[in-house]
């Protein structure tokens, strides 16, 4: 049964990494509006880097977060209180 | 496509051969690494007993005995490029098994491990596609730079994810052999309902899961063989040249899942690449009767081992069949993946 949680976080990063896959090769790759300055072109590519940065940000912080807030948990129902 | 009945036995003599290779080859093979005094102590066992190591090089024979049957039974470059990947990926492992590489040189040397890969796609434009299938929805556009760009950013991972499942015994035989199954049903099932499809792919595959299997029966518990970060870094090269040959990229991502957050939950808990030998505090420790526990330390290194110690000690057996637990799940996420893919 201990490794329940540890499922439910694998199941959270199988969906991220699918969803994250997703809109990085459908949405930011594949996004490109009717532009041809040099300008817009460079900063649209900047935006799909910054973009791309960010989905790497969002499973970091996700999972992270995640694993820290079970680790904390663990190690205070471990930890002895003190007795009045 | 269905293999007919000469491809199968093609087939079935690509399995053979590695299989028969680490299965014959590695008891002799073990008495000349104890001859060497080639031994380490495995560490959780009281007391200590001595383990040989490497075994990646004899891994490494095997593989070679499989890709060449591959290669000449299917004519295709693929199973060179997957040998080309392995061998690097072996050269750097050998190298680090005899002289400890540094923490950031080993990520930086595996990414010339998809090389052969890169160059070959030249020769045969079909060795991979850069595009995904994804479930349900299908393929995405090509966009060649970028996914070969991934592809090489792909090999350290990957590796470092396989050798960083190396810790106990039969973690490593037990995890290769269940991931690269995964891959092979994603494979198989690509394979069948897509005319066309060469059987190379998993003519390719097949002495992984080969010499995975031959490797458990010397590495399980208690393990007589450690194959080192020669073995660990080999079998993650070849599960990604694997995966992105085979356009299997996605199931094997859900496959290796436990390794990856593993990697993922050291690193951000280190703050970045440290050689395990030298990690300040220790994430787990020894106790009485050799049971593991949990550091209660909040420095310690998060792994996916000290997650599941948290909840209390177990023996080292008890720990690697909750670890496998996990990747069986991950495996069979991985095997839905591909009925999705290519079924529905």
């Amino acid at each position: 049964m201990r490794i329940l949680p540890l499922v439910g976080l694998m199941a959270v990063a199988w969906l991220l990494i699918i969803g994250e896959v997703y809109v990085f090769f459908y949405l930011i790759l594949e996004y490109a509006p009717p532009i041809h300055e040099v300008g817009a072109l460079t900063a649209l590519a900047l935006l799909k880097v910054a973009a791309t940065l960010a989905l790497g940000g969002v499973w970091f912080v996700v999972m992270s977060s995640l694993s820290k807030a079970y680790t904390n948990s663990k190690l205070r129902n471990r930890t002895p209180k003190p007795s009045s | 496509m269905f293999p007919s009945l000469a491809d199968a036995g093609l087939l079935s003599l690509a399995f053979l051969a590695p299989l028969l290779i680490v299965l014959l080859g590695m008891p002799p093979f073990m008495k000349s690494l104890v001859r060497r005094g080639r031994v380490v102590d495995d560490v959780h066992k009281t007391p200590p007993t001595k383990v040989p190591v490497p075994g990646g090089p004899l891994l490494f024979i095997g593989v070679i005995a499989g890709e060449a049957v591959a290669f000449f039974a299917f004519g295709s470059l693929i199973p060179v490029a997957v040998l080309g990947a392995a061998a690097l990926a072996f050269a750097v492992g050998i190298t680090d098994d005899i002289f400890v590489l540094g923490s950031r040189s080993k990520p930086l040397l595996l990414l010339l491990a998809a090389s052969p890969l890169v160059l070959l796609v030249m020769l045969q434009p079909d060795l991979y596609q850069s595009s995904l299938a994804f479930p349900v929805l299908g393929a995405t556009s090509e966009h060649f730079t970028i996914y070969t760009a991934l592809v090489i950013v792909s090999f350290p991972v990957v590796a470092n994810a396989f050798n960083m499942m190396d810790s106990f015994n039969g973690q490593i035989s037990w995890f290769t052999l269940l991931t690269s199954l995964a891959l092979l049903f994603g494979i198989s099932l690509r394979t069948l309902t897509s005319p066309g499809y060469s059987l190379a792919h998993a003519a390719a595959t097949l002495p992984l899961v080969a010499i995975a299997a031959g490797f458990l029966v010397f590495n399980r518990f208690p393990s007589k063989v450690f194959d080192g970060d020669s073995g660990s870094l080999m079998f993650g090269a070849l599960f990604a040249a694997l995966a992105v040959t085979g356009g299997v990229e996605i199931v094997a991502i859900v496959a290796i899942m436990p390794a990856i957050l593993n990697s993922f939950y050291i690193i951000s808990s280190v703050r970045g690449f440290v050689e395990r030998r030298r990690m300040g505090s220790r994430p787990t420790y020894i106790g009485e009767g050799g049971m593991l526990h949990a550091s209660m330390e909040p420095s310690a290194p998060t792994t996916l081992v000290r997650m599941l110690l948290l909840d209390g000690p177990m023996s080292e057996n008890q720990l690697v069949r909750a670890i496998l637990a996990l990747t069986a799940i991950a495996c069979l996420l991985a095997a839905l993946t591909s009925v999705m893919t290519w079924v529905l």
